[in-house]
């Protein structure tokens, strides 16, 4: 049971995470959940198809990014770029899938939106046969339909 | 020898990163990977990533998705003498700094209008210009 101002959060796996308030509500899925119900504030919260790595994953960051909203003097911008650099340096691109999908489902803007940079960043400058092979995207034109990409728009670029 | 062992090491790793690989970015919800596309920039879309697969090409080809690219690209002023032919310059802004740009190639005529990135230009009766984002010529009437 968690105190008051913490939270409860369950993983689909099973394993729960008691957090301060301030980190849950960085979801603004849970945020809502919180808001509309009190009931969630005191029981334990489901984080449906989100596994307790991933989970932990979630909440290192939301903890990092809420302790830096409260008090900008411990951790400053610089301490939280670095952090985040370090964050989506360490994953791989199984779990760096896996967050950009719990983000998305719990609402993580910031998270989101850095995870969105990585992979972007990932696919810049590179062939459409290397991003296909990076991602394990199969290329589904037959050679007509590509020769009819390459017809539309020929000004352009 | 040493190099050969080399390269087969080198096959190894790239194999178990496939594997790895499985199930990644096709499977992703497509707002998500609309979110991805609208951080790249607008040639390499065109020229790249539109022919990766069927689902992304849709996701491009989108006026919502051209929309939202548009403004979420960086704002430019377009400052160009107003006689024939003149070059012209661009400026950007971006947090806080000014940084000039030479427009590639020269304006072909009279500014007449601009909307969302698109410039116009009068050069003759018979011909007008139109103008894209970085001074690429788009159409011709």
């Amino acid at each position: 049971m968690a105190s008051k101002g913490n939270l409860t959060l369950k993983s689909c796996n099973g394993k729960e995470f008691i957090v301060e308030e301030k980190v849950a509500v960085m979801s603004t899925t849970i945020k809502n959940m919180v808001d509309v119900d009190d009931s969630f504030a005191q029981g334990v919260i489901p984080i449906i198809g989100v596994d307790g790595k991933i989970l932990a994953k979630l909440i290192e960051y939301c903890k990092e990014h809420a302790e830096a909203d409260e008090d900008e003097e411990v951790k400053s911008e610089e301490y939280l770029k670095k952090f985040d650099e370090k964050f989506v340096d360490e994953l791989n691109l199984n779990d760096l899938y896996d967050l950009l999908k719990a983000s998305n489902y719990l609402e993580i803007t910031k998270l989101l939106n850095l995870l969105c940079q990585k992979v972007a960043s990932m696919i810049k400058g590179k062939k459409p046969e290397e991003i296909r092979r990076i991602f394990n995207i199969k290329n589904d034109f037959t050679p007509e339909e590509e020769e009819e990409i390459n017809r539309q728009n020929p000004w352009a670029f | 020898m040493a190099k050969s062992g080399r390269r087969s090491r080198k096959t190894k790793t790239s194999r178990s990163q496939v594997k790895e690989n499985l199930n990644f970015l096709p499977f992703l919800p497509l707002d998500i990977i609309f979110n991805i596309l609208i951080l790249l920039p607008a040639g390499f879309l065109f020229n790249s990533v539109r022919y990766v697969c069927k689902a992304w090409a849709s996701i491009i080809r989108d006026p919502a998705f051209i929309k939202e690219h548009l403004f979420k690209s960086n704002v430019r002023l377009l400052i160009q003498e107003y006689t024939i032919p003149s070059r012209g310059l661009y400026l950007d802004i971006q947090c806080g700094k000014f940084s000039v740009m030479n427009l590639r190639r020269c304006c072909p005529g009279k500014p007449i209008d601009s909307c969302m990135g698109l410039c116009l230009y009068f050069v003759s009766y018979k011909c007008h210009h139109m103008l894209g984002q970085k001074g690429k010529k788009l159409d011709e009437s």
